[in-house]
């Protein structure tokens, strides 16, 4: 592709094109080309009416998406497979190992370290960052005086993520000067070592996670006040208890929007990597207590110069996720509740 | 109208594809682009040292490309991409997982004033990069708390022993946590192992040497340092402190890992009593950073990158801005250029840092070096009390040892 690209510029610079100009120049060329291959036989197809003028239209407004999605999604993919069955430190040429790659991976014990870390972060962070998620959600549905305000203190810590959460959380978990440790000093309990401490690093990590709840609470929140109040009153009426009109309405109606937050939080989870990156500037924290998956893809990646084994270990983590998206889909069928649905339809799913 | 609607949505779908390009700039000259890392004054340095040469050869421009985070993996994914800087920057450490993409250079020795310089430089039997800076290590101590204890003041142009350094650092503590005066820093393993005469790899880099007797005794030099009622901070306690910081206000009275980079800041301190003597024992590792020149370079660009290289690398007036009072990147690499450098800060012992270009030892070139340290810091860090484990460093290491020598056979 780069002496494709190359002779492009030259082309461009021997009819006189600035050297400034060639990169962008021969872009557009490029651009030029794919579009032709992709117009030309439109424009035929609409000629002879193959295809409604309609129609080419919908896929010339949406080939920017397309092209993006099949360059630069469905192409790193593509290549990422192929290079998984390589031997590639990213400076020399690839050299081809079959399926070595799965191999070592199916050997390694920090495979098997990553996976069960990155398991027991998701198994945890996720369903208690639901329950919060809703029971704040819960709170702040009470029309009460002033709840707008307590909504956006709700919400405003889910503006600071990524990096910055990191760095504040190392502050907060510090053993020596750290907020937690010194408020535990006050109660007259000596604080672990959080980051530190193999057996402490990965709870510090999920209470870290649980500083974004206010992301998913609004969602929730929205869910929440789009339950018919009509089935609260005929509940009410029917002299239903508070729990019971949790239970057996709120829950069933919220059932969705629960199902939402728990597989987009397991996919996440799934795929953390800035915390463990940062925290144990990207080393996998004491006893390995932090080596996410990702994290040690990463270091095979870019640190140990294994491109061909991180592209493995990159396939072997979308088919795990693959996998428990599945399980979870397929579980949904016991807890999720569609009004759309009807109950046979939900019966055979659950066949 | 419905032609009209379909050529529109060829041209607004071409216009959308097309955002967000952006045209260069054009030039007469030959153009090269040197890739570097760090902070905002050693950029400044680099930047000054291109400026000078630019005013010498105005035909060459060199466009600085400063990467401030993650060089190494930035670099990497820019050769892989064929868009390779001409000159990227690069330490002894790391060329030999970079060495595939660098021309084979031509360095003369004899223009250095240590033997260490070009022999950093070499892989594989080849110089891959030209060496333009070098990093030695220091050891930094408080005056003023040795005066305090009635102690003398170690030696500024020989070594303590280690032993006489873990003596004299016992002297020198007192208190308890979070008080406690230090007698040392928290002495880094690796480094350590130098001083106490070990090595990770032999000398040609064959060979792990984790299980020499030496290895095991630095583990346990460093965890009686580290114990309770030892010299040198634990890994809690130096949590997300600054060592300078804690050495300056008399926290700590010892510093025997100090290097280069931080003389601008010591020459900028106006009441602190520092003194700059050689790291104890066999001194610590070395870092010498080199230019190297991309493989992809030739014709007049090549020419253009290595009249460049030979510029920072051997010219007086170059290496004389490597360390000012303002900002200092390390210790120049051409003998001309020491008087300036000892000028830059004449009230401190900077000639310390020019013997240790020789007292200080450099690396085996190991291209896995990378993955087995990480594997080392994983084991002795998570199994042995020198970070969170209890396990005896003896076992550990010698385990380790025979991790080191697979993935060394597996190059």
């Amino acid at each position: 592709m780069n002496d494709i690209v190359t002779s492009i510029e030259e082309a461009l610079g021997a009819v006189g094109l600035p050297e400034g100009l060639r990169p962008i120049g021969a872009f557009l060329v490029i651009l030029l080309c794919v579009y032709a291959v992709f117009l030309v036989p439109l424009w035929i197809a609409v000629r002879r009416r193959w295809v409604a003028r309609s129609t080419a239209a919908f896929w010339c407004f949406i080939s920017p998406w397309v092209f993006g999605f099949l360059f630069f999604t469905v192409g790193p993919m593509v290549y990422s497979l192929v290079l998984s069955f390589y031997s590639w430190d990213l400076i020399s040429d690839p050299v081809f190992v079959g399926g070595d790659n799965y191999v070592r991976a199916a050997q390694d014990p920090k495979v098997y370290r990553a996976i069960q870390v990155t398991l027991t972060y998701a198994v945890v962070s996720v369903p208690l960052g639901v329950i919060i998620s809703l029971a704040v959600a819960l709170l702040l549905n009470l029309r009460v005086a002033g709840i707008n305000v307590f909504r956006t203190v709700w919400y405003l810590p889910s503006l600071v993520t990524g990096v910055a959460l990191v760095v504040l959380f190392l502050w907060v978990f510090n053993p020596n000067y750290g907020l937690i440790n010194g408020v535990l000093a006050v109660l007259g309990i000596d604080g672990p070592a959080w980051f530190a401490d193999p057996n402490w690093a990965l709870p510090a990590v999920v209470i870290m996670s649980l500083w974004t709840v206010g992301g998913n609470m609004v969602i929730y929140l929205a869910g929440l006040q789009d339950v018919p109040t009509e089935l609260y009153e005929a509940a009410h009426l029917d002299g239903a208890s508070t729990m019971r009109r949790f239970w057996h309405i709120t829950l069933p109606q919220m059932s969705p929007v629960i199902f939402f937050g728990a597989i987009t939080g397991l996919i996440a989870a799934m795929q953390t990597f800035t915390q463990g990156y940062i925290v144990t500037q990207s080393g996998g924290g004491p006893n390995d207590s932090l080596l996410f998956f990702v994290l040690y893809l990463y270091n095979n990646a870019f640190k140990f110069f294994q491109m061909g084994y991180a592209s493995a270990l990159a396939w072997i983590l979308l088919v795990m996720i693959l996998l428990i998206t599945v399980l979870v889909f397929r579980g949904s069928a016991f807890w999720v509740y569609y009004e759309s649905t009807n109950a046979k339809a939900r019966k055979r799913a659950r066949k | 109208m419905k032609r009209s609607a379909l050529a529109l949505a060829c041209i607004a779908t071409i216009a959308v594809a097309a955002t967000g390009c952006a045209a260069e700039d054009s030039s007469g000259t030959t153009n090269i682009t040197f890739a570097h890392w760090g902070n905002n004054q050693e950029a400044a340095t680099l930047k000054a040292m291109v400026a000078a040469f630019e005013d010498e050869h105005p035909d060459i421009d060199v466009e600085l490309n400063w990467i401030q985070s993650d060089y190494e993996q930035k670099l990497q994914t820019s050769i892989a991409g064929g868009q390779a800087p001409t000159i990227s920057q690069m330490s002894n450490t790391s060329l030999p997982g970079f060495a595939a993409a660098y021309q084979t250079v031509e360095v003369d020795p004899s223009d250095y004033y240590s033997e260490n310089f070009a022999a950093s430089m070499k892989y594989d039997g080849e110089y891959k990069a030209i060496p333009f800076v070098a990093k030695p290590k220091v050891m930094a101590v408080n005056g003023a708390l040795f005066d305090a204890k009635g102690l003398e003041r170690p030696a500024a142009d020989a070594p303590m022993t280690t032993d006489e350094f873990a003596a004299t650092a016992e002297k020198l503590t007192e208190g308890a946590a979070p008080d406690k005066i230090y007698g040392s820093a928290r002495l880094w393993y690796n480094g350590w192992l130098n001083a106490m005469g070990g090595s990770f790899y032999s000398a040609d880099g064959t060979s792990c040497l984790l299980d020499e007797p030496v290895a095991a005794d630095t583990a346990d030099f460093i965890i009686d340092a580290q114990a309770p009622d030892g010299y040198a901070p634990t890994q809690l306690d130096a949590e997300g402190q600054d060592m300078f910081d804690w050495l300056s206000i008399g926290r700590l009275a010892m510093q025997p890992d100090f290097g280069p980079w931080d003389i601008a800041k010591l020459a900028a301190l106006d009441d602190a009593d520092i003194e700059l003597v050689p790291v104890p024992g066999g001194g610590a590792p070395m870092e010498i950073n080199g230019l190297g020149i991309s493989a992809d370079a030739s014709g007049a660009e090549l020419e253009a990158a290595l009249t460049f290289a030979e510029f920072v690398s051997t010219a007086p007036e170059a290496q004389d801005l490597l360390t000012s009072a303002e900002s200092s990147l390390g210790v120049p690499v051409v003998e001309e250029s020491i008087d300036s450098f000892l000028a830059a800060a004449p009230e401190l012992n900077l000639n310390a840092f020019i013997v240790g270009t020789d007292q200080s030892t450099i690396s085996a070139a190991v291209a896995k070096d990378p993955q087995i340290r990480a594997e080392f810091d994983d084991a002795i860090y998570s199994r042995t009390a020198l970070g969170s484990g209890s396990e005896d460093p003896a076992v550990v290491l010698a385990e380790f040892n025979e991790t080191c020598q697979s993935i060394l056979d597996g190059e």
